[in-house]
């Protein structure tokens, strides 16, 4: 039994594809479109699962959909209703949508079913939003049991939930409602800091540990009231988000020393301070719902979904704190991830069907390597009819040659497998440079990613070495943990840090690593498998054998505002654009040296809009 | 992977083959196709106006002649465009289907402004009024009593049937 899974109409849409029970494909439409976050229906991400699969859209034999519109729309109107007569022109705006599109969730996907030429399934199944999440998080986990934890945004009326899962069965036993959300919480600080909502929030967590959490005590006592387990009500005279289109008011401005930061003016002590101060809030609410999760599961892992889930250095706290045995978090942990939800939900829950017990320990996301992949053949074909300058090379050399570029210092674009599902690059279409160059986070930074100083790089090593560079004991194959690099690698402090230029203060050494090491001596870790992508083992190994460091930078292949690359000829684009010196496409290697003059009509700078 | 899967995908997420520019003689052709649509669209729409027109001179106009004036106005404007459509189909009359276009976006939008306030002003309005008054409250606003001990909502007694899947609320 075919089932798609589509998630839509609010950011990240996605589509996944699973054929009785086992994941087939998925991936962001984003990827296609080249609109970053895009929130249409994903036809060219349903095009691609169903073309990966070999299937028509008729053979399919149901669509999930990530949740149930009308009681979202319900939700909408008691918003409404509760805050009658502000909230009109929000009102005007967002009920007209909803009546012209976002209730005909059936007619938007029996329209693109028209367009492909095919009748649609006779089953459309309408899981809940969290219970999407969940299954994204519990089915392809490595565990038969677990306690699930969801916490985002908002969904229907759910803003976190604790399930208790077992099998094929999956029950929600605790939730959260709206508008008390710990999602949009950090929403708020991430738009009163100044960055996009829904884009900047990663930004925000970044930002944090160049502040102090000297206005945690303030949040606690005058923004959010947080119970012992976890729960909690917001102080809602201080938000905008429910009748207006900012998030946050006045109100907030006057307790925190003054208006929101514009998007990109000068980052202030004020709101690292801030970044911090809700970080250290948001990790103690976490680690309140995980301890509360597991009394009342009695489970013994947990396994975390929703944008919050995506907080790493958050995840790095949860597992430090043992609460759990094991921990297990969604790669997809945003609203993307609810398309591959949506149709497991519906796979096991409404079709009943069993989940068989997972094998040797492993996940069943297969590294998260779900999208489209570009063969040799292909991409010789496109290099050979544009006239670019490529060398193929065979594995090893492949490899080697990689590595001795890295050791070379060069910054290389890496296209090559099947592109990552959810918002990491890890290691198919990424960027990637040597993690003990000193200069090399404000290269990566400023000439190639063209995004903000402060943002630090995240490292790729090898799964065996991983003890060897940081303070944990557990892989991390998607990027989603946070740790401390091991204290014999790092330098101390050079006096008080906070009063020094932002720019002078990323770029003082900190260890031995300096790429990859933040100013609070911790790293984003990703370790690489053999068995889940050779290819990028391959190439960390030689660089391993080239310099005694199995360990290399890892950031997606992308420039600010634009989705990660998926094409071969996005990554040749992208790697003119920029000051890369090699890219990687499949066995081909091409150098910047030795390609065409590069021309283009416009400015490409004004073709993505800043995140 | 197998070839014709990778062949399949290529052809369906990067086509860069058919991607390719067009030579001189594919780009002239493909104005001229480019034209001759816009010209059938152009004179569909003018057969349509002229017949609308026709219905308001001949028919409403033989009993209203004061409605026959709405007839020659709504055949002017119906000749103008299949004549613009003729003689400039990429340029006079693609203009012209523009700017309907922006008329029509702002006649949506204005409908919208006009039609939606009333409902938010003798529905939602007054029923706020009246569950302010009943202290019904469903976004829980106020800073709560510290004595609760907990906002979780217990969802574990709820029976979760596989029907509910098929269902949109």
């Amino acid at each position: 039994m075919r089932i798609l899974g589509v998630s839509a109409f609010y950011h990240d849409s996605a589509a996944a594809l699973i054929d009785d029970g086992q994941i087939v494909a998925a991936a962001q439409e984003e990827r296609f479109t080249r609109v970053k976050h895009d929130h249409e229906f994903p036809k060219n991400a349903m095009a691609y699962c169903l073309a990966e699969a070999g299937i028509r859209a008729d053979q399919l034999d149901g669509v999930a959909f990530y949740d149930k519109p009308i009681t979202k729309f319900h939700r909408i109107l008691e918003t409404y209703l509760s805050c009658a007569p502000r909230g009109l022109r929000s009102y005007l705006q967002a009920v007209p949508l909803w009546l012209r599109q976002k209730l005909w969730i059936p007619a938007e996907i029996e329209a693109v079913f028209e367009s492909l030429g095919v009748s649609m399934p006779e089953k459309i199944y309408f899981p809940e939003h969290h219970v999407s999440h969940a299954a994204s998080a519990y089915y392809p986990s490595p565990f038969a049991d677990a306690a699930v934890l969801t916490v985002d945004g908002v969904g229907e009326w759910a803003t976190s939930t604790i399930c208790d899962a077992d099998g094929k069965d999956l029950k929600v036993v605790r939730e959260m409602h709206f508008p008390h959300s710990l999602g949009l919480l950090y929403s708020a600080f991430t738009y009163f800091t100044g960055f996009r909502v829904n884009s900047g929030e990663y930004k925000l967590m970044g930002l944090a540990p160049y502040g102090e959490p000297i206005y945690a005590d303030k949040i606690k006592d005058h923004v959010i009231d947080v119970r012992d387990d976890g729960s909690f009500r917001m102080n809602l005279d201080l938000f905008g988000y429910l009748d207006g289109f900012t998030m946050t008011n006045d109100n907030f401005a006057k307790l925190f020393d003054g208006p929101a930061r514009p998007a990109e003016s000068t980052i202030t002590r004020r709101e690292m301070d801030l970044a911090k101060s809700i970080q250290v809030v948001t990790e103690e609410i976490v680690l309140k719902m995980a301890r509360y999760a597991r009394d009342v599961t009695g489970k013994k892992n947990l396994c975390m979904a929703g944008g919050v889930a995506l907080n790493c250095v958050a995840n790095g706290k949860l597992l430090k704190e043992k609460i759990f045995d094991r921990l297990w978090i969604q790669p997809a942990a945003g609203d993307a991830g609810g398309a591959l939800g949506a149709a497991l939900a519906a796979w096991h829950g409404a079709e009943q069907k069993p989940r068989p017990a997972p094998a040797n320990g492993r996940d069943s996301m297969r590294g998260s390597y779900l999208g489209p992949v570009f063969s040799d053949d292909e991409i010789g074909a496109f290099l050979e009819a544009k006239g670019y300058p490529a060398q193929r090379f065979e594995r090893d050399e492949w490899a080697k040659t990689i590595a001795k570029a890295i050791d070379d210092q060069k910054v290389i674009g890496l296209c090559h497998g099947r592109m990552e599902f959810g918002p990491r690059a890890l290691g198919n279409r990424s960027i990637i440079g040597d993690a003990r160059s000193p200069k090399m986070q404000s290269v990566m930074n400023l000439k190639i990613k063209y995004r903000e100083s402060f943002r630090p790089f995240a490292p790729s090593c090898l799964k065996e070495r991983v003890a060897d560079f940081f303070e944990i004991d557990d892989e991390s194959p998607y990027m989603l943990l946070v740790a401390p690099v091991r204290e014999e690698r790092c330098i101390a402090k050079q006096g008080d840090e906070r009063s020094a230029d932002l720019l002078e203060w990323v770029n003082r050494p900190r260890s031995d690593l300096p790429a990859i090491t933040h100013v609070d001596y911790s790293a984003r870790i990703q370790t690489v498998d053999k068995d889940v992508n050779p290819g990028y083992y391959a190439i960390i190994e030689a660089f391993e054998a080239l310099t005694g460091q199995g360990i290399i930078i890892n950031t997606s292949f992308n420039v600010r505002g634009e989705p990660i690359v998926c094409t071969p000829e996005d990554a040749y684009r992208c790697f003119m654009r920029t000051e890369m010196d090699r890219l990687v496409l499949g066995s081909f290697i091409l150098e910047k040296e030795k390609q065409p003059e590069w021309h283009e009509k416009d400015d490409w700078r004004t073709e993505f809009k800043l995140d | 992977m197998g070839s014709d899967t990778s062949k399949r995908v290529a052809e369906t997420v990067w086509n860069w083959r058919a991607a390719k520019e067009p030579t001189p003689e594919e780009a002239a052709q493909a104005a001229v196709d480019h034209a001759a649509e816009l010209r059938k669209r152009g004179v569909i729409q003018a057969c349509i106006g002229l017949t609308i027109a026709a219905a308001f001179y001949f028919g409403l106009g033989a009993y209203y002649p004061k409605w026959k004036i709405v007839g020659i106005i709504g055949a002017s404007i119906a000749s103008f465009i299949g004549l613009s459509a003729l003689v400039s189909p990429t340029g006079l009359f693609a203009q012209i289907e523009r700017g309907i276009f922006v008329v029509a976006h702002w006649v949506g939008v204005g409908l919208t402004h006009l039609l939606m306030p009333p409902i938010y002003w003798f529905f939602f309005v007054p029923f706020r009024f009246l569950f302010r008054r009943g202290k019904r409250d469903k976004m829980l606003r106020t800073f709560p009593d510290p004595s609760e001990t907990t906002f979780w909502v217990d969802r574990s007694g709820e029976e979760q049937k596989p029907e509910h899947y098929l269902r949109q609320f």
